[in-house]
């Protein structure tokens, strides 16, 4: 028998007022047991797609399945098996945390001593054990963010959707997080569905990922697929001495024809291009420091990155006037 | 991995939520300063210029008018409610659980009926020491809380429905402060419910709160100026109304 996918969406459109596009035509299908990431720019449509998959929001034509039940008829039988996480706070302002953990896993069912067994295996993970009986108004921003994410791992669900999750989270807060996703889609086997902005914390975490643009899909594939179907090109970064050779650098990189991109770094004096042909735009530019007797800092070769694989596509649609 | 509760179950760990993250409780004992500051420091003055109305002493008259208006005030909290659950998203964090919005709605009313009920309780036995000839007995108590609970409804739903309607907390307090004028002053709490221009006749008769202050005298000192079954069934028009008029709304924002 085949498995019913965690989520499918199937030509999900939202329009707005009758006039703002948020999502457009999107089609794609979640695994059960997969951590599927929806990458996009600030405003893209990926918090508007959560809200329709979360049957807080109607779409507007186009329909969705979320563990096989359909979003438009059957919202609540999807809502009692899912957990989310908003992209803004959202928290009782006049609780200590506890309490609100506490009242917050009563709503979901949970008695009070497997709460007391779920706080305490978590607490720690999440670094909130010493403000755990502060109110929450009182806490900083990362650490209410930590608490609405850790309010969602206390009750049973079967698909997580983390609306950027780690806004407001430090390094190390993050990279903890995201390993504490994928151990808990290993060892419970369920499904996450995860948006974010941070092109790097896809790339870590999700087994696929699709990117939204203006309401559209616009390429889905595992991180390492994309990069192969979209970037063959690589990134030859140039380090200078300083920023006096840089405007003639730029001049002439406009007129080479291999140079499919390039991105001055805001404070150092380094510049990254992206080619087609890396090895004879390094070639090209050792030619051009040697007749110029300019010495370089460094000039080094790297593979793409998911990044490099947004900004390339996101340009494209944005270049042929999809909007 | 499925969370599963009854529709009163679920309604009640609502109602239990905002009991503890919603209500706030100097809040509440600030807005019970009002009834009795109008019971004695009002009361005792007004009482030198009209001794007397329609039969019954002034302190007695304002005293249970206080508990109608105490009702009205404590159940409008709800928009109060509302409006914090907005505005920190824990009213979209709740809608995204395994929780109807009329289970929501039916919540935040439960929760404003039982607070309109203590206070108004603990208003009607201050009010006991300047009440005259009050009635005290099962039926009469039934009867004061019947009336109060269907005001609530009427006073909780309006709530709601304003503070689903307006865009700022400035707005919700204004109206809120506004329509608490409206409905006090334009009712029979501080006096009897008539006026020598047809409008205003017209607006204390259909104003919830008449029937409530009416209800209230009548269940307390006997003291009726409408036909209370007509009141009864006026209250329950207004109360499904404006509660239907809540729901209207919750279904229509846009989240």
């Amino acid at each position: 028998m085949q498995e019913i996918d965690a989520i499918s969406v199937e030509d999900l459109t939202k329009i707005y007022a009758g006039k703002v596009v948020a999502v457009d035509h999107a089609s794609f299908r979640v695994k059960q047991g997969e951590i599927f990431g929806l990458l996009g720019l600030n405003g893209a449509g990926k918090s508007t797609t959560i809200k329709m998959l979360a049957t807080i929001v109607s779409p507007t034509s186009g329909n969705a399945r979320v563990l096989g039940y359909d979003i438009s008829k059957e919202g609540l039988e999807i809502r009692k098996r899912i957990g989310v996480v908003q992209q803004l706070e959202s928290y009782d302002r006049n609780l200590t945390a506890r309490t609100s953990l506490a009242l917050y896993a009563s709503l979901w069912g949970v008695d009070k001593k497997e709460f007391s067994n779920r706080i305490n295996a978590l607490i720690d993970k999440f670094e909130l054990g010493e403000v755990l009986d502060r109110k929450i108004r009182w806490l900083s921003y990362g650490q209410r963010r930590r608490l609405q994410v850790l309010r969602e791992f206390l009750h049973d669900c079967e698909i997580l959707i983390l609306d950027e999750p780690t806004v407001g989270m430090d390094v190390l807060a993050r990279r903890a997080f995201l390993d504490f996703c994928k151990e808990r889609v290993k060892g419970e086997k369920s499904t996450i569905f995860y948006t974010t902005h941070i092109v790097s914390e896809a790339e870590y975490l999700c087994d696929r990922v699709a990117i939204i643009h203006h309401g559209k899909i616009i390429a889905l594939d595992s991180p390492k697929e994309l990069k192969k179907k979209y970037t063959d090109a690589k990134t030859v970064c140039v380090v200078l001495k300083d920023d006096s050779y840089l405007t003639k650098l730029v001049k002439v990189l406009d007129g080479m024809q291999n140079v499919t991109r390039k991105e001055i770094m805001e404070d150092t004096p380094e510049i990254h291009i992206v080619s087609q042909d890396p090895f004879k735009l390094i070639y090209d530019l050792s030619s051009l420091f040697q007749s110029d007797s300019y010495e370089v800092e460094s000039m080094s070769l790297t593979e793409p990155s998911l990044e490099d694989v947004i900004v390339g596509l996101v340009g494209d649609q944005t270049n042929n006037g999809v909007k | 991995m499925v969370a599963n509760s009854s529709f009163a179950g679920n309604v009640i760990s609502l109602t239990l939520r905002n009991f503890r993250a919603s209500l706030d409780r100097e809040f509440l004992v600030i807005q019970l300063v009002l009834p009795l500051f109008f019971i004695f420091v009002a009361g005792f003055g007004y009482t030198l210029i009209v001794p007397h109305v329609q039969g019954i002493s002034y302190e007695t008259f304002l005293a249970t008018g206080a508990i109608a208006m105490t009702v009205m005030s404590s159940s409008m909290l709800s928009g109060t409610m509302i409006w914090f659950d907005r505005n920190f998203r824990m009213f979209e964090q709740i809608l995204m659980g395994p929780f109807t919005k009329l289970q929501y709605i039916t919540s935040v009313t439960l929760s404003v009926i039982l607070t309109a009920l203590a206070s108004a309780a603990l208003v009607f036995l201050v009010s006991l020491t300047v009440s005259t000839g009050v009635i005290l007995s099962v039926g009469s108590i039934l009867e004061l809380f019947g009336s109060l609970i269907l005001g609530s409804l009427f006073f909780g739903g309006f709530g709601i429905f304003v503070s689903l309607r307006v865009k700022s907390s400035e707005a919700l307090a204004a109206t809120m402060n506004l329509m608490f004028f409206v409905f006090t002053f334009l009712s029979s709490v501080f006096y009897p419910s008539s006026s020598k221009y047809l409008v205003l006749r017209v607006i204390f008769e259909v104003n919830p709160l008449t029937y409530v202050a009416d209800l209230v005298r009548r269940s307390l000192v006997g003291l009726s100026s409408f036909n209370p079954k007509a009141e009864v069934i006026a209250l329950i028009i207004e109360g499904a109304l404006m509660i239907y008029l809540a729901s209207w709304s919750i279904n229509r924002i846009e989240l």
